[in-house]
Parts: C-alpha cells; structure tokens; sequence
C-alpha cells in the first residue's frame, strides 16, 4: 500500500463504490443538458394551445398527454426542468454565498459580529421554513423571483451555522496558526486558508437543499404563490391539475414524478458526496 | 443543572421578542385590509370604514403596535377579527388536531426511519442499506401535498379503505395525514440514524466489546443502538418544529381543523391578531423544544452541561 | 427504545379527542362559519347556515323571487318612502320568546346602530314605527325602490330580542331564531351542528341534525360524498362532474346561479377608454370555450349586463366569437398592433384559468400581457389602489365577478358601473363613467313600481350592452351533488342554499 493517495482519488474511489450516488450523478448531467437544449428536445411548443385537444391521455403523438388548454405536457416538463433547476440552484447558491459569508465572519471574528449573526439565524430558525417562505412571497407578491428570494432566505442560516462550525475548529489548526504566525493577512487567512477547508460541508448541504428547493417552490406555486401562469413551472403543473385528479391523471403524474426523479436524485448524488467526504466509511 | 436551564430560559426571551416585533411587521406589510376582508365582497366605503375604527385599524401603526405588545404582556392576545372570538380560544380549539396530528406523524416517522437507518448502518454498502436509503430518501423527494393527494386518491377513493379527510375522533382518519406528513421526517432520521450508528460503530468500546466476543446482535443492539440514539433524540426534537409547519400543506389536503389550516385561512382574510400570535406560537414551540432537546441532551450526557 | 416508542403511542392516543357518534347529513362544504350572527355576517356560506336557524319578514324562494315569511303581507306608498309590513301571529322563538312587533324593531334598530356588516341595509331607513303588535312601518330617508330586497336579504333576519339582550354581540355564537332548525354547536374552524325544530310554524321538520363540515379540497369533498362520509357537497367541483355522473349512489344538482363573471377593463388606460377596443376584446373573447375548459362546462354565457335570475332582467344578443370582426375593430381604432396590458386575477383555480385563456386569446388581436394572480385580499388591494386621477393608469384588464345578494337590478349595477361607484367608495374598478348610465340608474331607485323600474332597467341594460364596459364571460351555474337518498335541500341563485325542506331516506 505504497500508493499514494490523493484526497480526490479517495473521494472518487469511494463515490464510484456508491451506485446509486453514480447514476444519480448521470441522471443530473442528463437533465441539464435536457434543460440546456430544450428547445431542440421538445417536441411541441410548449405554449401552443389547441382547445380540441383538452386533457388528452398520452398517446404516441403526446407521450405524456396534454394539459387543459391542449397544450403537451411533455414538451411543458421539459422546458419546465429549465425554471425548476433555475429556481433550485439559484435560490441555494444565493442562501449559501450570504450564509456562508456570514458563517465566515462570525467563526473568525468572534464576539459580538458572532453574537448578532448567530442570534438572527436563531430567530430565522425559529420561523419554519415553509411559514418563512410564505410570509416572504405574501408580502413581496407571488412570482419566481420572489419564490427564489423566499427560499434563499431560509437556506441562509444552516449554511452560516454549517461553515461558523467548520471555521471555528480550522481556526484553531495548526495549519492556520502557522499562516497567521508568517503574518498572512487576515483577509488571506480568510479565504485561503480557512474557507477551502469549510467547502466539504458546504458542498453536501449544497446538494441536498436543492431537491428541497425544488419542493419548496412547487410547494408555494401550488398554494398560489409561486410562478405564474403560462410558466411551466412543475409546481404550478401539479396545482393546475390538482383539480382533475381522477378525470385525468396523467396531469399530475407526470410532473410528479418529474420532482419526484429530480429531487430522489439530486439527494441520492448528495448522500453519496457525503459518504464519499466521511473519513469513517470504507 | 437548574442554573443551566434557567440561563437557556431567559436566552429564550430576547428570540421571542424580536420575533413579536417581526411578526407585527410581517402581518402589516402584508398587502390587504383586513377590514375589507371583514366587509365582504359587496361592501360599501361605509361599511368598510365602520370596521376600520372597530377594529382599531384607523390608528397609527406605532400606536397599534404598542396595543398589541400591551396586551400581549398581559397575556392577552387578542380577538379574532374575522369571528370576534378571543385568539386564545380559537387556537386552543386547533392546538390539540395539530399536536394529535404531529406526534402520530412523528412517533410512525421516528420507528420507520430509526429502523430503516439502522438497516443501513448495520448493511453499510450492501443492498439492503441501498433498499433502505432509496425508501426513505423518495421520502424527501416527494411534494408532501402531492403525496396526500395520491393516497386519498388510492386508498380512500380507489379502494375505499380510508376515510377522506375529517377529524371526528376514528382513529383512521389519522392514518392517511400522519404518514403523509411523517414522510419526509422519516427519510430525515432514517439519514440521521445512519450516520450516527457509523460514528458509533467506530468507537472504541465497540471494538472492545466485538474483541471480548460479544455476539454481532448484541453489539449491534444493546452497545451501537443506544448510544446512537442520543443525537437521534435531538433530531426528533429539531424535526418536530418542522412537523408543525409542514402541518400547513398537509392540514390542508386534508381537512384537518389545526394551526396549520387556521393559518391559511387567516392569512386569506387578513386576521392581523391570529397571525400574530400563530407566528409567536410557531417560533416559540421551535425554541422550546429546541430548549427541551438540550436538556434531555444534557441528562443523557453529563459533559456538555455547563458548556 | 421501546419505552420512548410506547411512551409516544401512550401521547397520541391521549390526545385522541372522542366525540359520541352521531346519525345526522352532513354537509360538506368550500368554507368554514365565521359568524352566526346575520347582522354582522358578510359571507354567503354563514349567512345560509344562519337562514335554517332564523327568519326574516320575507325571504326568497328557489328562483329568488321574494316571498313573505315571517310577514304576511306588506305594502307601501307609490313614492318609495313608506313601506309597511303585517306580520304573523303565533310565531314563537326557539328560546319560547313570541315573535311581533317588538321583536322586529329590536332587530331593525340594532341594525340601524350602524355598528353591524349588513347595517348599511337599513341606512335608507329613517324610522320604524310599531303601528301595533303585528304591524310595522318604515319611513325612509328618500326614494329606494329595492327596499323589500332589503328586507329579504339575509342580513336581515330576526333574532330572539332576548338572545339579544342576554348575550349582546356573543349572539354570534348563540343564535335563536324562528327557523326548522335549532342551534347545537359550533366549534370554530370546525363544524357546525344545527338540530330539529319539533315546534316549527310551517310544518315538521323531516331530520334530527345537519352538520356543516369545511372540507376545503375539492376532490376531497367529491371523495367523502362517494364513500358515503356525507350526503351532500357543495360546490361540487364541476371539473370532476364527468366522475360523479358515473356513481349511481349520488345526484347532480345544477341551477343558474345569480353570480356574474366579466372582465373588467380599465377605462383610464387609454386603449381601453375607445369602445371599438373594448367591443374587440368582446369579439375575440371565445365564452364558449372558456365556459367549457376554464369552468368545467357550470356556466352559461352572460347576455344582458344582469344575469337572468336577477330582477328586471332584460336578455341581449350575445357577443358572438368572431376574430376577423375584432381585428377590424382593432385596427379601426388605430390599435392594429395592439397594446400591452396586465391580466389581474385571484388565484382561485378557475379564475386562474380563465384569465389564462383570456391571455391565450386576446394574444390573437395583439392585447398582450403577463399575468398577475393574487389571493382576494391583494386583488381588491390592488384594485382598490386605483384612484380616478391616476396619471398613469395601470393598463389592467381583471378577472371580475359579482353577486347582487339583494336579487335585485338596483345592487347588480348601480355598485359596479355608476360615476358614483369609483372605488373606494364602490366596486367600479373600470371607472366606467357614463351620464346616461347614470340616469337609467337613479330612475331605477325613484320608484318601488315594478313596471317604472323595469322600464329603467331595460333601457340601460339596452344602452351599456353596446358599450362594452366589460369583457363579457358568463353566469355561474351552482353545481351542488347529493347522496340519492336525500333530498330536500338545493342551492340558490345566490350562492347559498336552503335546508329546511331535508329529508333523508333510510
């Protein structure tokens, strides 16, 4: 056992062991790349309407059949998977730079920085999250950008907690006791050395709260809240055809299981970064 | 110990009280007038205006807001704008629904998802830890009302073995909402359990315990289980404050009379004093419990007590 | 482990409530109580519940023409001031209190205070004047033809004048009246329980109890309706009709409804102040489909400003769908290219799809525009905003809908399309002024001779057809579905329904 060992090449060993985390990783690729070339993907307009054709079950021309309007739901969830990866990642890459900004700032500064910081995420804690999500939208008005602001919002204080944690402990190592000793700038000491070593974390809660985004944002369009209307957003789908379950399934199914795959997914590609990142498995 | 709890208490009250002040404003930024909610639909500018003076809206907002924190010193909520019945009443009416409805969610979420966890743990990299993650992570994966919708779709209409929805006292009513709303709580602590049975399992005592030749079962159950089920019991705290908000989505679907649907349904119409306090009631559960956790934490755990 | 597991068990069965079971209909329904008290009631759903419990002088029947009820007659003077009412003898109030004269001016003049949601009923009232124990007259302040509409409206029911006194304002949660039923309970967010009058003046009442359950999910309440777990639903949700026509166990109950669903056009935007614009708009408008897509086929389309059910009705001739004749109009009105405006709605899920289908169609004569859904509360907000001297006018065309509780032609037009009913003061968001309107509209109210007011409102429901202050959609069919073994109770015109007649098959 001479080799020598990478971090990554540990990583990669132990993530490929874990199948489901592999395929989910495909799955994701597949999506994006779905979402990257809708247009060339679906095969209708997804706006088109044609009232002849309400809520049709699938048949070989629309394979995942046709909404109230006419209009084919296939070609709907596919450039539906555009917003719903838009609004997912957008919302946690925007909680996560804020949250983890903060976490950084109150790990390394201490003191009262840290006292406010961790006392307005407690306050954040203390509102649900779908309360907080609600609250945000109702007051700012319905619509995505307004969803993504919401769901920021309460990404925002489990990533500062997340990265506080990790800087506190890093701020304590030799490696960066040594860096301040040859007389690094703080602001170096920040970002070279203290915030890399906090991006394990970040990167797994990352992952796993874009499926939760997803969810809640379907679930604020299907309360009214989220995008509105022709938006082929999957939530807004799902409360579209809220009203017809039991005459015409096939509206709900299909953008269910499209969240449902998503979500499963993109959590599963987490769970296996987490595996993958945890010294303790084999 | 006391001095401990007593300390983490008065933490507490700073917390609540930013949060009254939040609440206030959440309610009043909230584009709407309660007092054309009030008057309906067909309302004439008189009407409207009768109800503003009554309801006190006409006044500056400082001026309300130092009312409202008046009362609510004295305990006072407030009464309910749309059917003038006191706040305090309304919501003890929905309180029980709620909590009946959260623990049954939570106790068949907490069996599943320890046991699905444990599964895991115990199989760690075998199919039967595969099995046991894919179940309970699809738990997460799913929109909780979509969820609720489909089952009262296949058991209640389809095959007609459930009740719809309703909150009689049958305890089948139960079944649907509860595993509904525990879904996603079950993938959370199955997750949970998983990797705190691994850090246990790599203790030392562990080891000891195989290399004095214990048998597997034994370790697994008496020495692995127990202790891993100390930061389990904080999850169960943590995740019983999500189980009251997820309470909204799920209340709905299914016609249950709790906070969650009050909640809506106040929102809907602009009930200022339920909202308030519905907001206070949500946050002050979370830090509470979240209080409560701590100091079963502590118990368990003698250490960490004065930290 | 086990003991915490038991321990949970242990705390939910504690927390089960136990209610004794009951043999009773329930009726489920969209929306919960929020008052028992009639004059401070402003939604249809409490103010029905309230109709099996008490009475007014007079009331309306299925058709909503009106009836007399607690009156037996009335009569009143040819200029519209003086209306008075014989009542009848014998009546007594479930509390045992007798019903006469005394009784009704304690109601009128708690009304009158002006303290109540329906008091602006009687603000045409100058006094009440007991004539003697079974006649009372009112004396108005000026000329209100529709003043018995007034009086038949639900708002205007008579409570026991002890309840009254015994429980001021808390009436709300004890409410004694006249009526078939008696008041059982109301647990708030919850049900309603209402039980058999044994002493009711117009006959026996055929069933022990009703039972008012919300049950806001629309397939949900279909649901319970065909496992049996109530025997009537309303609304029943007309997206789902094609189901419940195939359960043999259940009947579908269909009726015109009184509620008009149009668009309102903002007048102050200028594209919208040119009539040949809004004829447009109602020539590429297709009512047809979105009678059938948007409202699951429950509706019929709008021909006249009024829908039939409401007095003085006068039919139009319907705007027909017609693209190239909009088109023409567009451009005649210098609008070729089109315009672009903001679709308003309240996200209810209908709404919702029939402001989606207006988008979809008037994209066609080049009016575009994105959507904005909102709950009621930010709709009237928004539309209330508005004031007449906007300088700049927010170009909106919104979902609008309108029930005239009162039945009567005064109510359906007079709050929506004169001068005088530019918000806030009314509900003319399109700030739709015209002098003519306005005349036809105030000689309605001159007089309470049904031949005057008609001629009134058949000239203005002649003039405003050709206007177009609306996009012109529809009138609502209430569809309500019911266990076969029941029958007896159906919805009304207005929205609300009628319970007294219930009778329950075994």
């Amino acid at each position: 056992m001479k080799q020598k060992k990478t971090p990554f090449s540990i990583f990669w060993h132990k993530f490929k062991q874990r199948k489901t985390a592999m395929v989910a990783g495909i799955f994701i690729v597949v999506l994006v790349l779905t979402a990257l070339f809708a247009p060339m993907v679906a095969p209708y307009d997804p706006f088109e309407t044609d009232y002849s054709l309400s809520m049709m079950g699938p048949t070989l021309d629309h394979p995942a059949g046709t909404d109230v309007y006419g209009r084919d739901i296939l070609s709907r969830i596919i450039y539906g998977s555009r917003i719903s990866l838009a609004v997912g990642f957008t919302s946690v890459f925007v909680g996560a730079l804020v949250g983890v900004t903060l976490g950084l700032i109150s790990g390394f500064f201490g003191g009262f920085l840290d006292g406010l910081i961790m006392r307005t995420s407690d306050v954040l804690f203390a509102f649900p999250g779908i309360l907080l999500a609600i609250a945000i939208v109702a007051i700012l008005g319905p619509g995505l950008i307004n969803v993504v602001v919401a769901v920021s919002v309460f990404s925002m204080p489990t990533f500062a907690r997340i990265v506080r944690g990790s800087t506190l402990a890093l701020k304590e190592s030799l490696y960066v006791k040594a860096a301040t000793s040859v007389g690094a700038s703080k602001k170096r000491v920040m970002f070279v050395h203290i915030l890399p070593g906090t991006l394990g974390g970040v990167i797994i809660y990352f992952t796993m709260r874009i499926g939760t985004s997803i969810i809640t944002a379907a679930s604020l369009s299907f309360l009214g809240l989220g995008a509105q209307p022709p938006t082929p957003e999957w939530g807004a789908m799902l409360a579209e055809s809220r009203d017809y379950i039991g005459v015409a399934d096939h509206m709900t199914i299909f953008p269910g299981i499209a969240i449902f795959l998503t979500v499963l997914f993109f959590n599963l590609f987490g769970d296996g970064l987490r595996t993958a990142l945890d010294p303790k498995t084999k | 110990m006391i001095k401990y709890f007593l300390k983490r208490c008065i933490a507490i009250l700073p917390v609540l009280l930013v949060v009254s002040i939040l609440a206030f404003a959440f309610v009043h930024l909230l584009p709407g007038d309660p007092a054309r909610m009030m008057a309906g639909d067909d309302a004439d500018a008189a009407t409207i205006e009768m109800l503003r003076q009554e309801l006190g809206l006409d006044k500056p907002l400082p001026m309300q807001y130092f009312t409202y924190m008046g009362k609510l010193a004295k305990g006072d909520l407030g009464m309910s704008l749309r059917t003038k019945i006191p706040v305090y009443d309304e919501l003890r009416l929905r309180y029980t629904p709620t909590m009946y409805l959260a623990m049954a969610g939570m106790a068949w979420s907490v069996i599943i998802g320890v046991f699905f966890g444990a599964v895991a743990a115990i199989y760690n990299g075998k199919w039967q830890d595969y099995t046991a993650m894919l179940v309970s992570v699809s738990g997460i994966s799913v929109p909780q009302f979509w969820l609720g919708l489909l089952a009262i779709q296949l058991f209640s209409v389809h095959l007609g073995w459930l009740p719809v929805a309703g909150y009689t006292g049958k305890f089948s009513e139960l079944i649907l909402p509860a595993f509904t709303l525990g879904a996603t709580v079950a993938a959370i602590m199955a997750r949970f359990t998983l990797s705190a049975f691994l850090d246990v399992l790599d203790e030392e005592y562990i080891s000891t315990a195989r290399a004095k030749g214990v048998t597997e079962t034994l370790v697994m159950w008496k020495h692995a289980f127990r202790n891993a089920l100390i930061p389990v019991i904080t999850m169960v705290g943590l995740q019983f404050g999500f189980l009251l908000g997820g309470s909204v989505v799920v209340e709905t679907v299914f016609a249950w009379p709790g906070l969650g649907r009050y909640m809506i349904e106040a929102v809907a119409v602009r009930d200022y004093p339920v909202l308030q306090a519905l907001l206070l009631l949500y946050s002050f559960h979370f830090v509470f419990i979240n209080l409560l956790v701590d100091m079963v934490y502590a118990l368990i755990n003698p250490e960490i007590r004065y930290e | 482990m086990k003991r915490m597991v038991l321990t949970l068990l242990a705390l939910v069965l504690l927390a089960a409530p136990s209610y004794a079971g009951t043999k009773d209909i329930i009726y489920a329904s969209e929306s919960t109580a929020k008052s028992l008290d009639p004059h401070d009631t402003s939604d249809t759903y409490s103010g029905s519940i309230q109709r099996a419990i008490m009475q007014g002088l007079m009331g309306f029947d299925k058709d909503l023409h009106i009836i007399p009820l607690l009156a037996e007659s009335y009569t009143f003077n040819p200029e519209a001031t003086q209306f008075t009412f014989k009542l009848r003898k014998g009546i007594k109030f479930h509390d045992g209190t007798p019903f006469n004269a005394e009784a009704v001016r304690i109601n009128i003049e708690r009304m009158m205070t002006g303290k109540y949601k329906r008091s602006s009923l009687m603000k045409p009232v100058k006094e009440l004047v007991v004539l003697d124990a079974y006649t009372v007259q009112f004396n108005l302040k000026e000329p209100f033809g529709a003043f018995v509409n007034a009086i038949a409206h639900p708002g205007s029911l008579i409570q026991s004048p002890k309840a009254i006194e015994t429980y001021g304002d808390e009436v709300s949660k004890h409410p004694v009246g006249t009526g078939p039923f008696i008041f059982d309970e109301w647990v708030s967010g919850d049900h309603v329980t209402i039980k058999k009058n044994p002493d009711y003046w117009r006959g026996e009442v055929k069933v022990d109890s009703i039972t008012f359950r919300p049950i806001p999910e629309s397939g949900s309440r279909l649901a319970m309706l065909r496992a049996g777990q109530a025997q009537y639903i309303y609304p029943m949700p007309a997206e789902l009709l094609k189901i419940a026509e195939r359960d043999k166990k259940i009947d579908i109950l269909k009726q015109p409804s009184i509620i008009a669903r149009y668009l309102v056009l903002n007048t102050q935007f200028k594209p919208l102040a040119n009539v040949k614009v809004r004829q447009a708009i109602n020539y590429a408008l297709d009512k047809q489909a979105i009678m059938k897509i948007a409202w699951g086929g429950a509706a019929t389309q709008l021909d006249s400003i009024l829908p039939p059910n409401l007095q003085f009705y006068k039919k139009q001739s319907a705007w027909p769908y017609d693209l190239a004749k909009a088109k023409a109009l567009m451009k005649e009105a210098g609008y070729e290219n089109g315009f672009e405006v903001v679709f308003i709605t309240p996200n209810a899920s209908n709404r919702l799809r029939a402001t989606e289908m207006t988008q979809q169609q008037l994209k066609k004569i080049g009016i575009t525009g994105k959507i904005q859904s909102m709950d009621i509360a930010s709709f009237y907000n928004k539309l209330e905003g508005h004031k007449v001297d906007d300088t700049t006018p927010l170009p909106f065309i919104a979902f609008g809908g309108w029930s005239a509780s009162t039945g009567d032609a005064d109510w359906g037009t007079r709050p929506l399309l004169s001068t005088d009913a530019f918000p806030p003061s009314m509900s003319n968001f399109g700030f739709f002024s015209d002098e003519k309107v306005d005349g036809f509209i105030k000689a309605g109210l001159a007089s309470a001779d049904p031949k005057v007011r008609e001629k009134a409102y058949a000239d203005l429901q002649d003039y405003i057809w050709d206007q177009a202050p609306w996009g012109y959609l529809m009138v609502d069919s209430l569809v309500a579905a019911k266990s076969k073994k029941l029958t007896g109770i159906y919805p009304l015109p207005d929205g609300a329904f009628s319970v007294e007649a219930a009778e329950l098959a075994d």
